[in-house]
């Protein structure tokens, strides 16, 4: 299993951190400290899991920089599922700003994860999709998720 | 068990006491096989030392009575007589006893005593007669100017002939001195000699001088001697074994004087000879048998203080087989064994620790076991039907206990579906279901909606885990009277509502019921909770489940997945078919997936189907 890591650094007065591997109750965030103001983007591109034990301690990370501007970029697709079922997993001062969306296509087993990002491809009044996202063969391609339920978050 | 059937001890004790006697035996055996060569070889040197020694002492004293008497000799040939002065000569040399000449016709073999000359009056007299029967048969064959010796026989004297050419061809008679004489001291070496036998013998093997009994027999018949051939003596001298006619061996010994045709022989038996090598034998045979019962008496304590430790240990063994692992050995040594001792003693106190682990471990399976058992109680019936709604579910936890729970409730004209997960899976969340059962209880007589039903629960939790541990939970009431299906969420994945339909639904079909959405339970004391109200009509169907169930692996650790998760409600909805069958067919295609792997979390599913026939 991917072992929980992460690369902290400051630019232009934005704090910015990138994770990867996953999140269990074995990660400790106090050696993640959060800064109560100012913006913080947080990269989850490399991020593979993370279960109900690493949900409970991310809540309480979070709710410790509750004065900050949090930009949540590079959501992979089991961050954007619990963003849309666990309440509070994404803070009131949390935006995401750039997410993964699974695309496939069933007969010819391809799959790809397109990047979908504020302003262009959703915005808090909906969607914007691309009009077709093909595979490497030109096959067209379809979302691999359930929309009403995958998309839930961007309208709160 | 085996049984110990040849101990240890006498196993040290034979090796310690064979390998000594073996590697002695080995060395005697070699010793007195090379002492043997050795000490015949000795012998066969210092016998034929001796043989020649007196060989030469022979030959040497012959030689002086014949040097003696030559001037005796000329002149009875120049005078044909012994002359006074002659016999004054005689009378001064010391071995020769009787001197005579004697005239024989060749031609005829008769002969006839010229002179003689005497040192005592009456040895001529004792001898004459033995004298000529030996002259009468030696004629023959005496050569000219050639010295023979023969002995009497039955006395210490000898006598050695001499024969003169004649001196006119025409008148072919010859003179023939003979000359009788002792040996003096060395008779006495022949007839008294010990354990090393001496023989004068003659040119035919006769023995000449030695013990009496022996005397004038062939050697050759006391002695099957090599070197004597056809009653000759084939070599100068010599030394070899020989067997008498008793089988014994003699080393046997001669060397030829030289003149006269004799030959010195020595004789020993082998074995007298030998008895050095017996001596040895029987000495080494007693240091041996004391050396061996020494070296048993010191294996039998160096046996003992080795296996005493090891019997320690073999008892204390014994006693560990049998159940008693509080044994200890207590051997002081600061050998293998000291070391083989604390490492028993370590290993019993590990067993013992680890025997004491798994009756701890075997009281706790059997205390989840119990919990297990009280925690199913805390289930519903799999299947049931209120009218026109039929239920059936599917719980499976991760381990003994699960973090999952559902349950359902008729409460007036309305039915309740619960579901939970509680965080993380095992004992502890187990603990929080039951929590939340009770609560659920008491709940479901207060006849609430599902928002202040969670809400409710919510105080419970937290009043439970502190914080510690949360749990997701989805609460749906759905009003027989109205079909309206109301329902809050507290952060549980979302259930699917799918609505009647003649054709085969797809993926867009599924409605989420996630129109609200609220703190997981236990997350704070204060949390607040939505519900919402959605139509629940004839041939709809909703289906619970938990997050479990996507996250099925295969034997790879492959995950299920949503995608084949959402294919697998839509198969089994496309069926038409009841909730029972809905519920077997999806668990069906779960299993065939999961192949029998360990689930990674507690798995629940369920579905509500309502159908008016």
């Amino acid at each position: 299993m991917a072992k929980f890591e992460f690369k902290k650094e400051n630019s232009n007065a934005t704090e910015k951190i990138a994770m990867s591997g996953i999140i269990d109750e074995d990660v400790d965030f106090n050696i993640l400290k959060l800064s109560d103001t100012g913006n913080i983007e947080i990269d989850l591109k490399n991020l593979k899991s993370i279960n109900s034990c690493g949900i409970r301690e991310w809540i309480k990370w979070l709710s410790s920089s509750k004065n900050s501007q949090i930009n949540f970029v590079n959501c992979p697709k089991i961050i954007v599922d619990q963003i849309n079922m666990v309440d509070g997993f994404l803070p009131t001062n949390a935006i995401v700003s750039s997410f993964f969306v699974p695309y496939y296509n069933e007969e010819n087993g391809t799959e790809k994860n397109i990047l979908f990002r504020l302003g262009h491809e959703y915005s808090q009044n909906g969607l914007n999709s691309p009009a077709k996202v093909t595979d490497d063969s030109g096959a067209e391609m379809e979302m691999d998720v359930i929309e009403s339920k995958y998309f839930k978050f961007i309208k709160k | 068990m085996q049984k110990n059937k040849f101990s240890l001890r006498y196993k040290i004790l034979v090796l310690l006491t064979l390998i000594p006697l073996i590697t002695l035996s080995a060395y005697l055996i070699l010793a007195m096989k090379i002492f043997e060569t050795d000490k015949i070889a000795y012998v066969f040197d210092s016998s034929g030392n001796l043989t020649q020694t007196i060989a030469t002492q022979i030959k040497t004293q012959l030689t002086s009575i014949m040097s003696s008497n030559k001037f005796i000799f000329q002149d009875f040939l120049t005078k044909n007589s012994f002359d006074p002065f002659a016999s004054e000569y005689f009378k001064s040399e010391s071995n020769t006893e009787l001197l005579l000449a004697y005239e024989v016709d060749l031609d005829s073999k008769r002969y006839k005593l010229i002179q003689y000359l005497q040192k005592n009056n009456d040895i001529f007299n004792q001898n004459k007669d033995k004298i000529e029967t030996i002259l009468s048969q030696e004629i023959y064959y005496v050569k000219d100017n050639e010295r023979t010796v023969y002995s009497f026989g039955s006395d210490s004297h000898f006598l050695m002939i001499e024969k003169v050419p004649p001196k006119d061809l025409k008148n072919n008679k010859s003179l023939f001195f003979v000359i009788v004489f002792q040996l003096g001291e060395l008779q006495d070496v022949f007839q008294n000699s010990g354990a090393q036998k001496l023989f004068l013998v003659d040119k035919s093997a006769k023995i000449r001088l030695g013990s009496t009994d022996v005397i004038n027999k062939n050697f050759k018949t006391l002695v099957d001697v090599k070197f004597i051939e056809k009653n000759r003596i084939s070599s100068l001298n010599g030394v070899e074994i020989a067997s008498a006619a008793d089988k014994k061996e003699f080393i046997i010994s001669y060397a030829q004087v030289g003149i006269g045709g004799l030959t010195v022989i020595s004789s020993v038996l082998k074995s007298r000879a030998l008895s050095a090598l017996d001596i040895l034998l029987k000495k080494s045979i007693i240091f041996f048998v004391i050396l061996i019962a020494v070296t048993t008496i010191i294996s039998l304590f160096a046996s003992s203080s080795i296996t005493n430790a090891i019997t320690l240990l073999f008892t204390a063994t014994q006693k560990v087989s049998e159940g008693d692992f509080t044994t200890k050995v207590q051997i002081k040594s600061s050998d293998e064994v000291g070391v083989l001792a604390d490492n028993f003693n370590r290993m019993s106190e590990e067993i013992l620790r680890l025997l004491k682990q798994t009756a701890e471990k075997a009281r706790m399976e059997n205390e989840l076991q119990t919990a297990k058992t009280v925690q199913e109680t805390l289930f519903p019936e799999a299947r049931k039907k209120y009218d026109n709604i039929e239920i059936s579910g599917f719980y499976e936890p991760a381990s003994e206990c699960g973090g999952d729970w559902w349950h359902y409730c008729q409460v007036g004209t309305k039915l309740f579906f619960w579901i939970g997960d509680a965080t993380g899976h095992g004992a502890p969340s187990a603990l929080i279901t039951s929590a939340a059962k009770s609560a659920a209880v008491i709940i479901e007589s207060l006849n609430v909606g599902p928002a202040k039903a969670l809400e409710y629960l919510n105080h419970c939790i937290y009043e439970v885990s502190r914080g510690r541990l949360m749990m997701t939970f989805f609460i749906g009431c759905y009003d027989t009277i109205t079909s309206d299906f109301t329902y809050a969420n507290a952060s549980h994945e979302a259930p699917y509502l799918i609505k009647n339909s003649t054709k085969s639904i797809k993926k867009k079909d599924l409605i989420p019921l996630n129109d609200v959405n609220s703190p997981r339970l236990g997350q704070s004391r204060d949390s607040l909770y939505q519900e919402t109200t959605v139509r629940f009509e004839n041939d709809d169907l909703i289906y619970f489940y938990t997050d479990g169930v996507p996250d099925v692996v295969d034997p790879s650790g492959q995950p299920w997945g949503e995608r084949e998760f959402i294919k697998t409600i839509i198969e089994c909805f496309n069926m038409k078919t009841n909730s029972d069958e809905f519920i077997k067919k999806f668990a069906k295609i779960m299993n065939e997936y999961r192949k029998g792997s360990s689930l990674v979390d507690d798995v629940t599913f369920f579905v509500v189907k309502n159908k008016v026939y």
